[in-house]
């Protein structure tokens, strides 16, 4: 019951935020300075929390638990500044992750 | 049909992306243990790739409802202006179809929607409508084909819930490449990696949301201070 009200939350406040801006500025072409400032910087800010909270369980004291993980970021970031290609990038860190999960340690 | 031609040739690069990313929702969410009926759920009622890999991460987690109510808040907050652009646009839609246009404003279809030309037919109002439905079409598809598969994978998918991660790396790395400013980038590591260091790995991500945000806020832009 709890998962099913929590996806059906989230599909209201997605929404509600893309219903903004037709119910707020439909009669007027400027943003308040604050919006137009984080509508800037707010999601980098997001995005690399997000990265932080993918990996929060990754524990530094055995070499198995982080060299997998850190590994992947390191390659899907290298392989996506060269190939700019979403799809690839996302493959082959996370084949690069499997692999050393599961043949490596 | 020469419409519905068109319309699948522009959005063949988003069919491209949405079916294979919804295929990986669709088999992580079954490795959650939520089947293929969840995966359509989520596909047909939140439309959101990002946040619904987030939200697996939510479901397997212990997190209370506010905040998980804030950080979808958070995480989807760039859909407040996306709109902007395209107020104007969709007022001649009768209501029924405006709202499933603004339910359907997900990035990829935003950026089509701003890449077609006014003076075009392109803004023929079927055409609009068109892409718009395409596009959760394949979202739709690929979230209940990585469903369906999710539990018939013949080899070892350990690990396989990185591609969430690799997701967020590609976005991190595109936003810091396209940006001349990289404080909210630094303001969002720090904060985070404190956060997690005091707080821990439950109970850290609210907290460093808020700080992160008060952050950006208080911080005065360089040439307004000047």
């Amino acid at each position: 019951m709890k998962e099913l009200i929590l996806v059906l939350m989230i599909a209201v406040i997605t929404f509600v935020l893309r219903a903004f801006p037709f119910l707020l500025f439909s009669g007027q072409k400027e943003l308040p300075p604050l919006m137009v400032k984080l509508e800037k910087q707010l999601p980098q800010a997001v995005m690399i929390l997000l990265v932080i909270y993918c990996l929060r369980s990754i524990s530094f004291v055995e070499v198995s638990n982080w060299i997998p993980q850190c590994c992947g970021v390191i390659v899907t970031a290298l392989v996506h500044l060269k190939q700019k290609n979403v799809l690839l990038s996302i493959l082959s860190g996370t084949l690069c992750t499997m692999f050393l999960i599961q043949v490596v340690f | 049909m020469n419409r519905l031609k068109k319309a699948i040739e522009l959005t063949l690069p988003v069919c491209l992306g949405y079916v294979p990313l919804g295929a990986a929702f669709g088999v992580l969410l079954s490795e959650a243990g939520y089947g293929v009926l969840w995966s359509l759920l989520s596909a047909a009622s939140i439309y959101a790739g990002s946040m619904q890999f987030v939200m697996v991460a939510l479901l397997t987690s212990n997190s209370s409802l506010v905040s998980c109510a804030l950080l979808t808040f958070l995480v989807q907050s760039r859909h407040m202006f996306y709109g902007l652009s395209l107020i104007n646009r969709y007022r001649k839609f009768p209501l029924f179809k405006r709202l499933y246009l603004i339910f359907s404003l997900t990035d990829e279809t935003y950026s089509l929607m701003t890449s077609l030309k006014e003076s075009d037919d392109d803004q023929d109002d079927q055409f609009v409508l068109l892409i718009s439905f395409l596009n959760q079409t394949y979202w739709v598809t690929g979230c209940v084909l990585g469903g369906l598969l999710g539990n018939f994978i013949p080899f070892d998918t350990t690990g396989i819930d990185f591609v969430m991660t690799a997701l967020f790396v590609t976005i991190v790395v595109d936003q810091y490449r396209n940006s001349k400013q990289h404080f909210p980038f630094w303001t969002g590591l720090m904060c985070g990696l404190i956060c997690l260091a005091v707080l821990g790995a439950d109970q850290f991500l609210l907290a460093a949301l808020i700080f992160t945000v008060v952050i950006l806020v208080l911080k005065q832009d360089e040439r307004i201070s000047v």
